[in-house]
């Protein structure tokens, strides 16, 4: 048996590193994960195509086209739709122990939820993005200058990060994942299977609210 | 008036017209509103954490 010598670390990461490692590694996870990207995008398209071609003919809109007044509110409202999901990654940290071992290293607290932040930040900046180009896919013209749009999508971006640090918030009060995803928990709640004993033969989706 | 800055920043001297405001009204807005909620949140987020 040959005896190890184990050294303690020399000090404490920077913050500013810890916050960059945090951030990579949920970046790496939704990059490692394509369901997120494919079916946040889907579900993104779905909508906007439901407002601009389902919809689109019943709203009048005051003298301008109903999808250059449509576009930009559906993207910033996106923020809040992308950003949802951001709860649910952190619940499922705190559930899976993620956290936990985070906080057994000497690294700052806060550093750890910044780049989870940012992360989340810069994966709400690609749904806008896409969300953005289909806009434009489907009939949405700029009125104004380059410079202009450029800001929006900044504004939107910055709108990203401060919601990011609400939804970080609501994942962490949850504590786990179907608490953090109430619209999801809320239709499973509705329509839950109910036990089919002897005799059950009408539809397994019933809903509980009767 | 999130929303509406946008729209400001992308529709132009129309959307103007319709709000009846210019968008440096609303970007205002929006920026002390978006400084607001990181300045509520992100302290509350790191204090949970830290707390758990």
């Amino acid at each position: 048996v040959t005896a190890q010598t184990v050294t303690a670390p020399l000090g404490a990461t920077g913050p500013i590193t810890s916050a960059i490692s945090v951030g990579a590694r949920t970046i790496r996870k939704f990059i490692r994960t394509p369901q997120l990207i494919i079916l946040g995008f889907v579900q993104g398209a779905m909508f906007l195509l439901s407002f601009r071609y389902v919809f689109g003919g019943a709203i009048s809109v005051g003298g301008m086209s109903y999808v250059d007044f449509l576009v930009p509110g559906y993207v910033t409202t996106m923020v809040l739709f992308v950003g949802g999901g951001a709860a649910v990654g952190v619940a499922e940290d705190v559930g899976h122990g993620f956290f936990d071992r985070l906080r057994s290293l000497p690294i700052s607290r806060a550093s750890i939820m910044a780049g989870r932040a940012l992360a989340d930040t810069l994966l709400v900046t690609w749904s806008l993005a896409l969300v953005t180009a289909l806009g434009f896919a489907v009939g949405f013209r700029l009125q104004s200058s380059l410079l202009s749009a450029l800001g929006a999508f900044g504004l939107c971006v910055l709108f990203g990060f401060a919601f990011e640090w609400v939804f970080i918030l609501m994942g962490l009060l949850a504590g786990n994942t179907q608490a953090a995803t109430p619209s999801a928990s809320s239709r499973a709640r509705t329509y839950r299977p109910r036990p089919c004993h002897r005799g059950c033969a009408g539809s397994p989706l019933i809903s509980r609210s009767r | 008036m999130m929303v509406n800055a946008v729209r400001s920043l992308t529709d132009g001297p129309r959307m103007t017209l319709l709000l009846h405001q210019d968008a440096a009204h609303f970007i205002w807005i929006s920026l002390a509103w978006t400084a607001g909620i990181v300045l509520l949140a992100a302290p509350a987020a790191a204090i949970t954490f830290a707390r758990r």
